[in-house]
């Protein structure tokens, strides 16, 4: 018996017996605390009628006049169709033309007149053209993650280096090292095509999950774990998570968000480390490969030098 | 004796209702950053709740707020050292002061709209029969008997279907969408060896 079991019969009502077995039940301190917190939800769940439920979920339990629904929908849907392509007829589609560039530990987050959101993560630049017939973002460094809002007859491409990133509908970000781009789809679906390139290249299909990692003449498509996929994208919410990289990339990664910057040298270059740290305390992160791994930390100032004694 | 009892107890479950189960979000959210096993988030979380709750029975903690993430943070500590992943200088190291949860964040204060916004798009995204039962039972408050007859089935189904609602809607108060980013990190340290 769990607590739902509990909850769920006394919602139906106890026999006399039942009510005995319940409260020995409940002498158990984790039944007891798994109890209450369920029947709080419960109880709390009548007030979802006074939230006022959509009209498609009150009207859900009159099955029996399924007509009345149908009717419903297709003069909704007709209704929809009409005002859109009025609307279509007489509005020209809003057009933009932005231009970001982020400094160390900025992470901003804009909103296009298109309704695609893009996060840009610290030390990067971007710009985008936003104009009736498509939709243009070059990310000329750095790192960017971009919730797009899909629309058929104005497509949207990220131009990063020697490739192009094609949206089909999706959630993705595209961080750029030189002319190395890596895309990281975590929903929908990206096109990366090469340009600039003399002889075409074959493009490559992303899917939500998939990371593709793209060199001036290879392109690798691999599948992420959702971990490493939310790794990845750690950034987003201030944070750095590495997972067994070597000192030398961790301190990469949290330069590119500090102004104080970070130096690793010699062996300790190599040693391999894992963890979540707020990306814009290095304090903490110096504190404990110091403590932990017993290098010298040696502070100057705009720089902290980390060595092995 | 037994009546003062369990006069205490009703009592500290008023208070764990009132002052602990609002801070669920916060919980769930402050386990799922640290921990990277999403799985064992729920059952951490149960025995954060029996924690506080047995500590109650002593004295109550006031506030609860750090009282709580201390525990969350503790029961971590533990089972990190059982797993032999983490050597506890380094976890002490790290600047708890950090998380925002310490201090009311405004999530806290919009709680009880939030967690109903949530509840609600949870309602929304019941199967088809669950719902309806749901809705039926609470909203428009028939009884299990009575949803049964409406819907011409069982009313064990009718009760079978309550119970996974409510479960639903129970894990629904902390639960954002789009948990992939935020959800499922931990704080983890090993040793190179």
């Amino acid at each position: 018996m769990d607590a739902a079991h509990w909850v769920a019969r006394e919602d139906r009502g106890l026999a006399s017996g039942e009510r005995e077995e319940l409260s020995s039940w409940l002498e158990n301190t984790s039944n007891r605390v798994a109890y209450l917190r369920l029947k709080n939800a419960w109880e709390k769940s009548t007030a979802l009628a006074a939230l006022g439920s959509s009209p498609k979920h009150r009207n859900r339990w009159t099955l029996s006049w399924p007509y009345k629904w149908h009717v419903f929908a297709i003069a909704a849907g007709l209704l929809v169709l009409a005002v859109t392509t009025v609307a279509m007829m007489h509005f020209r589609r809003p057009t933009q033309e932005i231009f970001y560039a982020t400094q160390a530990g900025e992470r901003p987050t804009i909103h296009l007149v298109d309704g695609t959101q893009i996060q840009i993560d610290a030390n990067s630049r971007l710009r985008a053209t936003i104009s009736d017939g498509n939709r243009v973002v070059t990310l000329e460094k750095g790192e960017a993650y971009f919730e797009v809002v899909h629309d058929a007859g104005r497509p949207f491409v990220v131009l990063a280096g020697k490739h192009r990133i094609s949206d089909l509908g999706t959630k993705f970000s595209v961080e750029r090292d030189g002319d190395d781009i890596r895309v990281v789809v975590t929903e929908g679906r990206v096109r990366v095509d090469g340009v600039n390139t003399l002889s075409p290249t074959t493009p490559i299909f992303a899917d939500g999950g998939n990371l593709v990692v793209a060199k001036a003449n290879e392109t690798l498509l691999t599948t992420l774990n959702p971990q490493d996929l939310s790794d990845d994208l750690g950034w987003r919410d201030g944070r750095l998570i590495f997972n067994q990289v070597t000192l030398a990339e961790a301190a990469k990664e949290f330069n590119r968000y500090n102004s104080r910057q970070l130096a690793v040298t010699g062996a300790a270059r190599d040693i391999r480390i894992g963890g979540s740290f707020r990306a814009d305390n290095m304090d903490v992160f110096v504190a404990l490969i110091r403590n932990s791994l017993g290098l010298t930390a040696e502070d100057q100032g705009d720089t902290i030098i980390l060595s092995k004694k | 004796m037994e009546l003062g009892r369990s006069l205490d107890r009703r009592d500290i479950d008023a208070w764990f209702v009132e002052e602990v189960l609002p801070l669920e979000p916060m919980l769930t959210r402050l386990l799922r950053r640290n921990w990277r096993d999403v799985e064992e988030v729920a059952d951490l979380r149960q025995e954060a709740y029996v924690k506080i709750y047995e500590a109650a029975q002593r004295e109550r903690p006031s506030p609860v707020k750090p009282f709580l993430i201390m525990i969350a943070r503790n029961l971590m500590i533990d089972r990190l050292r059982r797993n032999n992943v983490v050597s506890i200088e380094t976890m002490n190291d790290l600047d708890w002061s950090n998380i925002s949860e310490i201090a009311p964040s405004p999530e806290d204060r919009v709680a009880a709209r939030q967690q109903l916004t949530r509840m609600q798009a949870a309602l929304d995204q019941l199967p088809p029969r669950c719902r309806e039962v749901i809705v039926l039972r609470r909203v428009h408050g028939f009884s299990q008997r009575e949803v049964a007859k409406k819907m011409g089935i069982k009313e064990e189904t009718v009760e079978n279907q309550v119970m996974k609602g409510m479960r639903v809607l129970a894990d629904a108060v902390s639960d954002r969408r789009g948990n992939l980013i935020a959800g499922a990190k931990r704080l983890e340290w090993r040793r190179k060896d």
